[in-house]
Parts: structure tokens; sequence; C-alpha cells
């Protein structure tokens, strides 16, 4: 290990031992909470930097990489939204935007061509399809829950289910797309973003790092939005009782 | 000769209304423009019973017959603009009483004609620009009823139609629902109000029992 490494990972432990202080002299009851977050983001990190050495060597382990990324933002979403079943529809709102999204990003070379690269960016946008797709979910079950006697009055004048929820879906679209438009806002102004500052500590100039920049975060706009009408149409359809044409009755925590 | 199919019929339904007992066996008619009120006690499954009817519920045996058809096989919009309900604290779609009003024709709808379905059911004219989350329950209560009637249906489903109205309220309804059952309405009715089953002349019937009264 390098001394810089070493150094790094001394203040890692600093931080940790910082934050978990602070929880336990301000009786916020966080502490434990505080030391598994960061002995898990250690693991989580150290354990990614060994497959992806292993990935540059075998390119052919990148689509694994690729997979197991897109695995672990499902099942992650789909808990969060907390409808029984879903896989298949969840997987189809990150992967579809996401994958057309880093497809058009590499063929048209607004990234680097090389395996590290396309991860990255294919990280960003699963990880921002999942963000999407899970704030939107929980926002639209919530919704669909509080306004259900509006939903069914709008039933009982013959409305289908689609156009009865079409309020609740659109307020929880909203919902799930502000922390990608509050990123895009303040982008540059409170944090410097990820692929910026990954590429000018990989030696890329400031101009270059900010047009790539925002190529991903135009790009994760449109691929959150997309993400989030796919999940919320998906939730309706799935929850929507086919002939009789209402809403499966939702439990009351979802 | 043949008779026609009454517009509603329960056959031997079977309810399984959540927290209470399960109801078996329920069986009654409503004939063209005939008023039934289902009467009972509190929990026993009445609301549960209409949901069933416009298949925002289940069934669990049993059959629910429209003009003799049985329900089953009616898609949910379509079984709905057919049989209107009008829940005991109605949801205002709004933001206007007028967009309320179109929302049960499923169009925007002239103002007179907006003006005539609120004056069927005792309310002003004057409300069709009010937000109708506004209004009071009992104004509620009627809006719901007047964008109900607007839909056209064969048949009305009504709980508890007199919950928030008093009793020179509770008449401007019951006439309005009669002179609807003279162009053949057949409406059901849940109520544990008696002046209300007097004003419009209802056909009681115990829902508990079975039996017509």
């Amino acid at each position: 290990m390098s001394g810089q490494a070493g150094t790094q990972l001394a203040l890692v432990v600093g931080f940790a031992a910082i934050a978990i202080t602070i929880a336990r002299v301000a009786g916020v009851g966080l502490a434990g909470a505080l030391g598994r977050a960061a002995g898990r983001a250690t693991v989580q990190l150290l354990a990614v930097g060994a497959v992806l050495t292993v990935v540059l060597d075998h390119e052919w382990l990148a689509a694994v990489f690729v997979a197991v990324m897109l695995t672990t933002a499902t099942l992650t979403a789909r808990g969060r939204i907390g409808v029984p079943g879903m896989v298949p529809e969840v997987v189809v709102a990150i992967a579809i935007p996401a994958g057309l999204a880093a497809a058009a990003l590499l063929a048209a070379g607004a990234v680097p061509g090389s395996v590290i690269a396309a991860i990255a960016t294919i990280g960003i946008l699963i990880g921002g399809a999942m963000s999407a797709t899970s704030l939107t979910g929980r926002a639209l079950v919530r919704e669909l829950n509080r306004d259900l006697p509006r939903i069914e009055a709008r039933l009982c004048l013959g409305q289908r289910v689609r156009e009865a929820s079409g309020e609740a879906v659109r307020h929880a679209i909203v919902s799930g797309l502000v922390p990608a438009l509050d990123q895009t806002r303040t982008v540059g102004l409170i944090a410097l973003p990820g692929t910026f500052v990954g590429l000018v500590l990989g030696g890329a100039h400031p101009a270059e790092a900010a047009r790539v920049q925002l190529l991903v975060l135009v790009g994760l706009l449109a691929v959150e939005l997309s993400a989030a009408v796919l999940a919320a149409h998906a939730i309706v359809r799935h929850l929507t009782v086919s002939g009789a044409e209402r809403l499966a009755p939702l439990r009351p925590g979802e | 000769m043949t008779v026609a199919a009454p517009p509603l019929e329960l056959r031997g339904v079977s309810l399984a209304p959540g927290d209470a007992p399960p109801v078996h066996g329920l069986s009654f008619t409503v004939g063209d423009g005939e008023i039934v009120a289902l009467t009972g006690p509190s929990g026993s499954g009445k609301t549960t019973a209409l949901r069933a009817i416009v298949r925002l519920g289940e069934t669990t045996g049993g059959e629910i017959l429209l003009s003799g058809a049985a329900i089953a096989g009616i898609e949910g919009p379509a079984l709905r603009r057919r049989i209107g309900l009008v829940a005991q604290q109605p949801a205002m779609l709004g933001p206007t009483v007028a967009d309320d009003l179109a929302a049960g024709a499923g169009a925007p709808v002239a103002e007179r004609t907006a003006r005539a379905a609120l004056e069927e059911v005792g309310l002003s004219p004057a409300l069709l620009a009010r937000n109708s989350s506004v209004l009071s329950g009992g104004e509620q209560a009627r809006v719901a009823l007047a964008r109900a009637l607007l839909a056209e249906p064969d048949v009305l489903l009504l709980d508890e139609p007199s919950a928030a109205l008093d009793a020179e309220a509770t008449d401007r309804v019951a006439n309005a629902l009669r002179r609807r059952t003279a162009g053949g309405l057949a409406i059901l009715l849940v109520t544990h109000d008696p002046h209300l089953l007097e004003a419009t002349g209802a056909r009681g019937h115990d829902f508990l029992s079975g039996m017509a009264g």
C-alpha cells in the first residue's frame, strides 16, 4: 500500500470516528447506523476496486459487472416501491432508458471509449434510473392510497384506472424528478459533480470535463424522466384488476 | 310472452366485508322505476354490497345481474356507465362545481344543463363557479348526486344520501329521485333515515334477513 493510500484509509477511519462521536454526544441514536454505513461502504468500494481491476484485465467481464449493477438497482428499487412482484417492470423501467442513453453516449464518442469509462457511465445512468424509479414508485403508492376516494369517484363515472389515476401519476413523477432537477440546477454551485471531478483527476482539461458532465447531467434528466414514467404506468397496470378495472387493495403501509 | 329482466338482481350473493361477519345468500331485485332501500345495522356490509354491484369490490359467491346479464361479464367502465354509485362521503373532482358536473357527463356541459342539474337536487346554480372542495358536506353530497344523474345511468346506487342533509334538503333530493324513477331509473339506496324512506316511498329490504320488506 502506498503512503498516500495509507493516509487516505486513516482519514476514512478518522472521519467515521468523528461522525460516530458527534452522533453519540448529540444523542441522535445514529452512531451504530453511521458505523455500519461507513464499514459497508469501505467493504463495497474495496470489493468494487478489486473487481474492476479484474474486469480491466478481462474485458468480457464488463457485461457481468453491468448485469450485477442492474440486478442490484432493480432489487433496491422494487424494495423501496413496496408492491409485491414488479421485478420485470422495474428492470424495464431502469434498463431501457439507461441502456439507450449509454448506447447514445458511447456511440457518439461523447465519453472515452475505454471499458472503465463505459462502466462508469452506465453505472451513473442506472443509478439515476433507480433513484427516479424508487422515488416515483413510493410517491405513487402514497398518492394512490391518499387519493383513492377521488380515483374511485372517477371510476364510478366510467373512467378507466389509467385515466382516474392520472393526477396521482403526474404528482408522483414530479416527486421522483425533484432530486435530478435540483442536481442539474445547482450543478457546480454547491458541489462539483462526480463525472467532472473524475475526469479532472484523471487529467482531462476542465473545459472538456464540463462538456462531458453537462452531457451526462442532461442525459440523466431524460433517463430519469423516462424511468419515472415507465415505472409509474407499470405500477398502475400492475395494481389494476383486469375486467373489474379497479385498483387492487393497497396495504396501509404501501 | 317474455318478462323483461329487472334492471338489478342479486341472487344468493355472498360477501366478505372486511371486519364484519360474512354475508351469505343476499337476494333481491330492483325493478324498473323502483326505489329499494337496504336497511340494517351499521357495519353489516351494505356499503360492501353497493361496491360489489359496481365491481369496486368482490363477491365471494352468487350472482349479480344487470338487466339479466351477469355483471362479471361486463367490463368495469362499461358497467359503471350503466350503474352509478354515490358514496356516503363523495369525493369532489373539481376544481369547480361545473367541472364536477362535466366529469359526470363525460364532456363539458352546457351552462343551461348544468344549472338545471343543480336545481334538480335543490342547489343554487350560483354554485357552478364555486370551488367544489370548499362546499359544505350537504352541498357536496348533492353535487355528487347531480354528477351521477348527468351520467344518465340505468341504475343508481346511493350510500346514505341524506347523511349530511337537513329535512328540507332531504325532501328536495327525495323528490328528484322520485321524478327520475318516473323515467325508469332504478334506485338502490342504503339508509338509516326514516324520513328519506318515507319521502322516497322506497321499498325496504332488511339487509340481513335476505327477505323483501
